[in-house]
C-alpha cells in the first residue's frame, strides 16, 4: 500500500515524488516514456542546449572578428548539435531516475490507468494507494488545417529531426516559435514566423518584442505580425501556406512547417470515466485537489500556467497536502523567460496590464552599462512597475544579456513586497548587466545616476 | 586474474590488458550520463594519465591509466551508449592496452 501514486514523472510529478519521500511518504511514480518529462526530453532542456550550439556559432562567425579573436572557417555539424542536445537530455533523464533511487521512490515504467480512487493500474502491476497524483503533462496542439496535411511538424518533431531545413514556415510567434526559428535562423535556415496578434511574443509587452524583433531580422528571419496561414498543402517534398498579412495575401514555399500555437493537456481516458471534473484542463481547489476524493492533479493538466518551475511548484503543494499538511497553489508570482538573443524575461504585471493611475513604469537601458559595452552588447533595456503611493515594486521586464538569470532579483522583491528604495538603496556589483536593474530602480525613484 | 586499484579501477591482467571502473566507485559518483575517451587507439600512455572522463548526475570523474602503456582499443560503444556501464561496470571494459609486466606486478 503507497501512500500516493504518481502518475507521470515531469516535473510536477517528479518533484512531487521526491518531496512526499522526504516528507517520510512511501511513493511510487509511473511513467509511459521518459523520467524528467516534457522539459527534460522535448522542451526546456533540449532547445536550450539547441539554443547554445546556435548561439555560440552565430558569435563564432558574427562577433569574435569584433573582440579581436579571428576564427577561420566556423561551420556547424548538425548530427553533433544533436549529440550534444541528447547528452544535455540524457544527463537531466538520468538525474531524475537517479533521485528516485536515492529518494526510495518505486519507479514504474508502464502506461498507468486509474481504475478507481485507490487503485492504479500500471502494466501488469496492480498499485493500492492511499492518494493519486495526476501528472500526465501536455502536449504541443494541432488543429484544421494542419491536422489535414501529412508531415507538419510540432515542437516533438524538431528534436528528432536528422538536418536543418532549408526553409521553414513557423506558425504562432509565442516563445516556442520565436526559440525555434531564432535557432534555426542562426544556424541559416530561412525562417519564416507568422503571428496572429500584432505583435510577437504576444504575452510580453511591445517594446520588448521589438527589441527580439530586431535581433531576429538581423539574421533573415522574417516575420510577420497580425497575419495568419489560410491554407496549407504539400506540393512533392514541399509545402505551400498561403500568408494573409495586413497588406497582401501570398503562396510561400517552404520545406517545412513548424506549428508552435500552445500546448493541451493530456486527459486520459480514465480521468474522463472517474467523472474528474474537467473544463479547459483538470479542475482543482487551492489545494491541488481534483472533483474526486483522494486524486489530486498538477502541472501543465490543469492548463493553468504551463511551465516547468510551476510544475515544480504545485508538485510540492500537493506533497504537504498528501501528507497532510495543508499548503495552497501560489501562482502569484511566476517569472518567465525566454531564451532568445537577447533573453527576455517577465515577473508580475507587465506594463500593457497596469494601471495608469496607481502603478508608475521606469525603464533603464543595457547599453548604459559599463559590462554590456565590455562584451559588445547595446540591445536591451529593464523595466520596473510599482506602485505611485508606496514605491513596492508590482512588475518587471527585461530584455537583454542575461534577463533569465537577474529576473530573481524582481520575483523576490515582488512576493515579498520589496519597494524601489530598498532595491535601489542595496549595493549591486559593478560592473554587472545587475546594475540595469539597479538604473531602473533609481528611476523610479527619482532619476538614475548613470542616466 | 584481476586486480582493483584504490578501489575504483579493476584491471584484467591478460594480453592485451582490460580497464574497468568498479561498481563500488559507480555507486559513489552516480549514474553515468557520458563516457568520454581522452585517449585514443595507437596513443601511448604513462601511469596516472587521464584516459576517461565519466559525467554523471551529479560529478565529473576522471579515470587515470593504472598501468603505463599502449592503448590498443577504447570501448566507443560507450560514448553512444552510457547504459552499458550502469549495468555491469565489473565486465565492461573502457580500454584495452598492452602494458609492461613488471609494473602488473607491482599493482
Amino acid at each position: 500500500m503507497y501512500d500516493a501514486v504518481v502518475i507521470g514523472a515531469g516535473p510536477a510529478g517528479y518533484v512531487s515524488a521526491i518531496k512526499m519521500a522526504h516528507l517520510g511518504l512511501k511513493v511510487a511514480v509511473v511513467e509511459k516514456e521518459h523520467a524528467g518529462g516534457t522539459c527534460t526530453n522535448k522542451g526546456c532542456i533540449p532547445t536550450k542546449a539547441l539554443l547554445v550550439s546556435s548561439h555560440m556559432y552565430h558569435e563564432a562567425k558574427n562577433k569574435a572578428k569584433r573582440l579581436g579573436v579571428n576564427v577561420q572557417g566556423v561551420s556547424y555539424d548538425f548530427k553533433a548539435i544533436r549529440s550534444h542536445m541528447q547528452r544535455a537530455i540524457n544527463t537531466s533523464r538520468k538525474g531524475v531516475e537517479y533521485l528516485f533511487k536515492k529518494n526510495g521512490i518505486d519507479y514504474v515504467k508502464a502506461e498507468a490507468r486509474i481504475e478507481k480512487p485507490g487503485v492504479v493500474r500500471a502494466g501488469d502491476q496492480t498499485l493500492q494507494t492511499r492518494a493519486i497524483l495526476i501528472a500526465t503533462g501536455s502536449k504541443p496542439t494541432i488543429f484544421p488545417p494542419f491536422d489535414q496535411v501529412e508531415g507538419i511538424w510540432t515542437s516533438d518533431d524538431v528534436f528528432k529531426a536528422e538536418a536543418l531545413p532549408e526553409s521553414i514556415l513557423i506558425v504562432g510567434g509565442g516563445v516556442i516559435g520565436v526559440e525555434m526559428g531564432a535557432f534555426m535562423g542562426m544556424l541559416g535556415a530561412e525562417v519564416h514566423i507568422v503571428e496572429i496578434m500584432d505583435h510577437i511574443l504576444p504575452g510580453e509587452d511591445q517594446d520588448i518584442a521589438d527589441v527580439v524583433k530586431k535581433s531576429l531580422t538581423a539574421i533573415g528571419v522574417k516575420i510577420y505580425e497580425s497575419s495568419k496561414v489560410t491554407k496549407v498543402e504539400k506540393r512533392g517534398e514541399a509545402f505551400v501556406a498561403t500568408i494573409e498579412t495586413p497588406k497582401e495575401t501570398f503562396d510561400l514555399r517552404v520545406s517545412r512547417v513548424l506549428l508552435s500555437v500552445g500546448r493541451r493537456p493530456n486527459i486520459g481516458e480514465d480521468v474522463k470515466e472517474l467523472g474528474i471534473a474537467v473544463e479547459k484542463g483538470i479542475v482543482t481547489d487551492d489545494h491541488l485537489r481534483t472533483s474526486v476524493e483522494g486524486i489530486y492533479a498538477a502541472g501543465d493538466v490543469r492548463a493553468k500556467i504551463m511551465l516547468a518551475h510551476v510544475g515544480f511548484h504545485e508538485g510540492i503543494v500537493v506533497a504537504y497536502n498528501i501528507k497532510g499538511q495543508e499548503k495552497k497553489v501560489d501562482l502569484s508570482v511566476v517569472p518567465s523567460v525566454i531564451y532568445t538573443s537577447p533573453e527576455v524575461s517577465s515577473v508580475g504585471i507587465r506594463e500593457k496590464d497596469m494601471d495608469g493611475e496607481r502603478h508608475g513604469v521606469a525603464k533603464f537601458p543595457v547599453a548604459a552599462s559599463g559590462r554590456a559595452a565590455a562584451m559588445g552588447e547595446r540591445e536591451g533595456f529593464a523595466k520596473v512597475i510599482y506602485e505611485k503611493d508606496t514605491g513596492r515594486v508590482v512588475g518587471f521586464s527585461m530584455v537583454g544579456p542575461f534577463a533569465s538569470e537577474l529576473v530573481m532579483e524582481a520575483a523576490v522583491a515582488i512576493k515579498h513586497g520589496l519597494t524601489v528604495e530598498q532595491l535601489a538603496s542595496t549595493i549591486h556589483p559593478h560592473p554587472t548587466i545587475s546594475e540595469t536593474l539597479l538604473g531602473a530602480f533609481e528611476q523610479a525613484e527619482g532619476k538614475a545616476i548613470h542616466l | 586474474m584481476r586486480k582493483v586499484v584504490d578501489g575504483k579501477i579493476w584491471v584484467e591482467v591478460a594480453e592485451p590488458v582490460l580497464v574497468g571502473v568498479t561498481k563500488d566507485f559507480l555507486e559513489e559518483i552516480g549514474d553515468v550520463t557520458y563516457v568520454g575517451f581522452q585517449k585514443s587507439a595507437g596513443d601511448t600512455v604513462n601511469k596516472g594519465d587521464v584516459i576517461v572522463s565519466l559525467e554523471t548526475v551529479k560529478a565529473a570523474e576522471e579515470v587515470v591509466c593504472p598501468v603505463s602503456g599502449k592503448i590498443v582499443e577504447v570501448n566507443k560503444d560507450l560514448e553512444n551508449d552510457p547504459e552499458k556501464l550502469n549495468e555491469d561496470p565489473e565486465s565492461v571494459w573502457l580500454v584495452k592496452i598492452e602494458a609492461a609486466k613488471e609494473e602488473l606486478e607491482s599493482l
